[in-house]
């Protein structure tokens, strides 16, 4: 009898794995249009991922933009085609890293940072909610940024993209350079705090 | 006949974690416990809810983004980049242009540095001659009348001049003073 871990193992690759993974070859080989085809079915998806890491729309777009022109230019140097994602991803967290490096940076010499700019900016620019899904929304960031702080520096990667970003374990690994064991493990432990924080739990329930 | 004990305890919140993380590390018998227990299924359920609604809630925290992408303007395409826009050559050809005009502008300011680089060049050796050279140096290390003034043949070493360098053992302040028993001189 297949139990689910046989039939997990022998699962095959779905159809748009296999044509994102034409869209890599193509591209590598200098075809642009491939190489659209790529972006643009993963852009939403890096803009989210950037968004919540920055919380404003104005620097999300601008940095999801320079992925995937770094994407593209590095493109040579992904190895295995299948691991585009997780590729990209590990990218995301650099140009994310760098961004809040900068930040700081920016902070020290001017008093008033850029960021009070681009939330102006983001204000104006974004289409207003409703004030119940703007409330919901605040009440979401501050709880989820509550329960994170619980979490270690890993742990809060590894949660982040396997719940946030919903990516594949293999994927988190190939993202952060990391084992698939490692990942499981800080997952297992985020989980655990997850488990017990009655408060955020709660609050997704609506209660 | 494969018999297929049944698992009577509940899974630990651990192996609830475990499943909810990666279904296939719980074992066989794991999995069907999990298969049929209707307590730890909810527990799991309850697990895998809650982080759906928060995956929900985390995409809809984000706003719409209308935005795909789109190439620089001016960007060519892939190989077929111009030539100044090609980072490596630039990094390569700056410092050798830098150093060109580094050498031309001290050949300018010192002509009298002209002649004597063609000097130089015409005191030049042949390489393949300065290569026969070595090859008959390394044959014939040193012509053979001074090979006996360089080699130990005819050396005596009762010799004064050999004493100093390669001294007996009696001879020898240190050893000598090693070998005997009782007080050392320091």
């Amino acid at each position: 009898m297949p139990t689910a871990k046989t039939e997990k193992r022998n699962q095959p690759a779905s159809p748009k794995d296999h044509q994102v993974r034409l869209w890599v070859q193509e591209a590598k080989a200098g075809s642009r249009r491939a190489f659209e085809h790529l972006a643009n079915h993963y852009y939403g998806e890096i803009f989210r991922m950037i968004y919540y890491r920055t919380q404003s729309r104005v620097d999300a777009e601008d940095i999801t933009q320079e992925i995937f022109l770094k994407a593209y230019k590095g493109l040579g140097r992904l190895t295995d085609n299948n691991r585009f994602k997780g590729w990209l991803y590990r990218i995301a967290i650099n140009r994310v890293k760098d961004f809040h490096r900068r930040k700081k940076l920016r902070k020290l010499f001017k008093p008033l940072s850029d960021d009070a700019v681009n939330t102006q900016i983001d204000i104006q620019e974004s289409p207003e909610p409703g004030p119940f899904e703007a409330l919901t929304r605040k009440r979401f960031r501050l709880e989820s940024e509550k329960f994170m702080a619980r979490l270690s520096k890993t742990e809060k990667h590894v949660f982040t993209l396997r719940f946030f970003d919903q990516l594949a374990i293999s994927e988190i690994s190939t993202a952060l350079k990391k084992s698939e064991s490692t990942i499981k493990t800080h997952l297992y432990r985020a989980l655990a705090k997850f488990k017990h924080d009655g408060t955020f739990r709660n609050f997704l329930k609506g209660e | 006949v494969i018999v297929t004990i049944a698992r009577t305890e509940h899974l630990t919140e651990a192996q609830i974690i475990q499943a909810v993380v990666n279904r296939s590390d719980l074992s066989d018998d794991m999995l069907e416990h999990l298969a049929t227990c209707l307590e730890c299924r909810a527990e799991e359920t309850r697990l895998c809810a809650a982080l759906g609604q928060l995956g929900k809630m985390a995409q809809a925290s984000v706003p719409k983004n209308e935005m795909r992408f789109a190439w620089p303007s001016g960007q060519s395409e892939k190989g077929k980049t111009g030539f100044f826009e090609n980072r490596s050559i630039t990094r390569m050809a700056v410092p050798a242009l830098v150093l060109l005009m580094v050498v031309l502008g001290t050949l300018l300011i010192n002509p009298d540095q002209k002649p004597h680089i063609k000097e130089m060049a015409l005191h030049m050796i042949d390489p393949e001659q300065l290569l026969s050279d070595i090859d008959n140096l390394l044959e014939t290390p040193v012509p053979p009348e001074f090979q006996t003034t360089v080699s130990f043949i005819e050396i005596d070493p009762e010799d004064d001049f050999m004493q100093d360098i390669v001294p007996r053992i009696e001879n020898d302040p240190m050893t000598h003073r090693l070998k005997k028993k009782g007080v050392y001189i320091c």
